[in-house]
């Protein structure tokens, strides 16, 4: 009954949806202002409707309703109550419920974000935003609905895969789908206000900013915790693998990061506003790509989880999408066109050009070689595989080049420049880059690009670190105090001071990254009960083996004592645990993280007796990259936040 | 902006401040106890794909045949083979899909070369835009932006 009734819901939100695209579009064209009304207010009871919905799955889950076919298949009786938050989304049909749920808020607070600040346009956004809405629910409810039910009832569910019982999975897939989900809003915006023809007036670009600035940072921290997990809880010793999922959820972050950055020279200069389409247009087309790949894409993934036929339809929606969107902006290309150029090449908009170019190309290349197998499968019917050496190789130079310009881009003003004055600005952080390089050199680091890497940082640190205490110290004049010298810099131009927060994170992040890469050390040690052994600073003790036979799973733990210079500094936990019915094993890894380095132990299969191999790995500078992460949520709020104060100004 | 006795102050501040990273940083670096041969062994482990787990390296795999691919690298390396003769060997067996960096020989150099004329040309085509904008200038009277 009440799954009856959530399918009912459903089938109305898609119904009201329609409508409302439909009342948005016209009312906007005829200028009707009861139609677009009714068609906000329509929008207005979508994410009841869909709770309704998403409230029905959930009854199902908990009462173990079996005669529903997404349940039968994502849980069984002896899942525990709070892994429905899982199952919700363990699976395609779920997985869209809780897309479109989330979509149709993030259109609510669009709605009453825009509709009294971008009069106009508001319509025209609600019609491109609802299109997506109902393509999401078009799918659920033609195809793969998840309230549809089984002729016959089964006893027991098929359980949900194990690999997805655990806390990361409470917050990685979420916010990951948010977040590609999200980039429809900002692109929504933009279209909305190039269909409403009010693209030359730039009033679009705070909104479309914030936005993009959001989805941006939801995007980075479903990429962050995604790593974070699969780092610490699945074992896998690394944090990224360059896997095709991977990939897709990159290539949007990738171009949202180029249009937050471009859309201020929109912001700043009334430029680039035909770029800044194409790219918002780009990151809607590769977040919908994502959606394709991770839904049974044609590639062989670690994350196919979600797998299904579906998949074939995101691609086809997102063909819809890009030609659609540069249709339209092909013929209203001419009303956006600007009076402004660029009038120097050293100039802050050059600066920010070159990095989308880079952020463009890099994505470009991941594209491809995230295609590359099945283009030679098709053409070639040769099977291929394209992994890490090529990504790495590929795009790590370009990553270094981009951290670069990062790092030089707060020398070079909006506008003109001049080429000598940006020069001798520069030298001072490059001989301070210089000293941490040849300490390293000294001490004997010889690989030449982590010497390389750590100069670069060191000078894109210097160049932001000189900026905020300038600024501090010039305001400090006025404020008395440096601290609130400091916050009235930060408020002074929010975006702008923002994103030097987050740039430093990225280079901590990166610190991170190039270290961990270059200077990791692994080693695969078998091991008995009582035997003891060394790598590097550390000697592990085998002390204890326990093995716990469970209905559905057997875990298997061992404990070591873990001394450092043979001094003892705890013991660790490593565990494996084997699910019966699915024939996975899950492994969780033992970890003494310091923010110099991880010692990190994960066990493969254990025999009778307690005997394995275990892999040790020495990771250098990973707590770094984990720190880096509020940081660059602070960062992040920071130029998100509105300021109403300063509209009056500008 | 110009370097002067004013600006000395920050910049010292952030010297300090990089310092105590990178020294951060240094301290790290340590003797490893792990053999060359066994980080050649790695290297080759994890440029070959695990031909049953869909997207996971021998070297990550917990699979049976990874760990028996695994102690296969082993033994022929042991055995006297050469990294590259050890990446044929199983490239003949599994095919061309077990490697994880594809071959830079034949029809699959394409995959190297398109990122590097995607490079190319996007750096042009920046160049041509930048070059041309730079050169409407004298018709456009200045505006002010603010």
């Amino acid at each position: 009954m009440i799954v009856d009734t959530g399918a009912i819901a459903l089938l109305t939100a898609l119904i009201i949806s329609i409508y409302s695209s439909i009342a948005s579009l016209l009312g906007g064209i005829w200028r009707i202002n009861e139609l677009v009304t009714s068609g906000k207010y329509g929008l207005f009871t979508v994410p009841p409707l869909l709770a309704i919905a998403t409230g029905a799955l959930i009854y199902a889950f908990i009462t173990h309703d079996f005669s529903v076919k997404y349940v039968a298949n994502n849980s069984s009786l002896d899942m525990p109550d709070v892994y429905t938050w899982v199952a919700i989304y363990a699976g395609n049909a779920g997985s869209l419920l809780f897309i479109a749920f989330v979509l149709s808020i993030l259109i609510v607070i669009l709605i009453l974000n825009t509709s009294k600040k971008l009069p106009v346009s508001s319509p025209y956004i609600n019609f491109i935003a609802s299109i997506q809405l109902i393509f999401l629910l078009l799918v659920m409810v033609a195809l793969d609905n998840p309230l549809d039910k089984l002729p016959v009832t089964p006893e027991d569910g098929k359980g949900i895969n194990p690999l997805l019982i655990h806390f990361g999975m409470f917050i990685h897939p979420p916010t990951q789908m948010t977040g590609l989900v999200a980039v429809s809003i900002p692109f929504s915006i933009a279209m909305g206000t190039l269909l409403a023809n009010r693209g030359q007036f730039d009033d679009w670009i705070d909104i479309g900013r914030i936005w993009g600035m959001i989805s941006w940072t939801i995007l980075t921290f479903g990429l962050v915790l995604g790593s974070w997990w699969a780092y610490t809880i699945l074992g896998w010793g690394g944090y990224w693998a360059w896997d095709p999922v991977e990939n897709s959820a990159l290539m949007p972050w990738l171009i949202m990061t180029a249009f937050i950055h471009s859309i201020m020279v929109q912001k700043t200069r009334r430029m680039f506003r035909t770029w800044n389409m194409i790219l918002i247009i780009l990151a809607v087309s590769l977040s919908q790509m994502g959606m394709f790949i991770n839904r049974g894409g044609p590639v062989p993934s670690v994350h196919s989880f979600a797998q299904s036929t579906m998949g074939w339809l995101f691609l086809i929606f997102m063909a819809f999408t890009l030609l659609s969107s540069i249709t339209i902006l092909f013929f209203k290309s001419n009303s956006i066109k600007s009076k402004n150029i660029i009038e120097s090449i050293y100039s802050r908009e050059t600066i920010f050009l070159i990095q989308n170019i880079l952020f463009i190309v890099i994505a470009a290349i991941t594209l491809w070689g995230t295609i590359y197998p099945v283009i030679s499968d098709l053409f070639l019917n040769q099977i291929v595989t394209v992994g890490e050496p090529f990504y790495d190789k590929m795009t790590g130079p370009l990553m270094l080049l981009l951290i670069a310009i990062m790092g030089i881009a707060p020398l070079f003003p909006w506008k003109k420049g001049s080429n000598i004055k940006i020069l001798k600005n520069l030298i001072t952080p490059a001989i301070i880059g210089l000293f941490p390089m040849l300490i390293m050199l000294i001490i004997g680091f010889s690989k030449i690009i982590t010497l390389f890497g750590v100069w670069i940082f060191g000078v894109a640190a210097s160049i932001i670190f000189r900026e905020l205490i300038k600024g501090t110290i010039s305001k400090n004049k006025k404020a008395k105090s440096y601290l609130k010298a400091f916050f009235n810099l930060l408020s002074s131009n929010r975006p702008r001071y923002g994103g030097y927060i987050v740039h430093l994170s990225l280079l901590l992040f990166a610190t991170g990254v190039i270290h961990s890469t270059f200077y990791s050390i692994q080693k695969d040690v078998p091991l008995s009960i009582g035997d003891t052994a060394k790598i590097g600073k550390y000697s592990f003790l085998y002390v204890d083996f326990k093995s716990n036979e469970l209905k559905n799973r057997n875990e298997t733990t061992a404990i070591f004592n873990v001394s450092k210079d043979s001094k003892y500094i705890g013991s660790l936990e490593s565990n494996r645990t084997f699910f019966y019915k699915f024939k996975i094993a899950a492994t969780r890894a033992g970890i003494r993280s310091v923010p110099l380095e991880d010692f990190y132990i994960v066990p493969s299969n254990f025999s009778e007796n307690g005997d394995a191999v275990f892999r040790v790995y020495i990771n250098p500078m990973i707590w770094i990259m984990w720190a880096s992460g509020p940081i660059l949520l602070i960062g992040a709020i920071i130029a998100i936040w509105p300021r109403k104060q300063n509209r009056k100004k500008s | 902006m110009l370097v002067n006795k004013k600006n000395l102050i920050p910049i010292k501040i952030s010297t300090i401040f990089i310092l105590i990273c990178h020294l951060l940083i240094l301290s790290c670096y340590q003797m490893s106890g792990v053999t060359d041969q066994e980080v050649q062994i790695q290297n080759i482990n994890r440029s070959l794909m695990c031909p049953v787990c869909p997207g996971e390296s021998i070297d990550q795999s917990q699979h049976p045949l990874a760990i028996q691919m695994r102690n296969l690298v082993e033994k022929k390396i042991n055995e006297g083979w050469s990294e590259k003769q050890v990446i044929d060997f199983f490239e003949e067996r599994y095919g061309p899909a077990v490697l994880l960096e594809p071959s830079k020989e034949g029809v699959h150099l394409i995959i190297w070369i398109i990122p590097i004329i995607i490079f190319i040309i996007s750096f042009g085509a920046l160049i041509f835009v930048i070059k041309s904008m730079l050169r409407k200038k004298p018709i456009i009277k200045k505006e002010n932006s603010n």
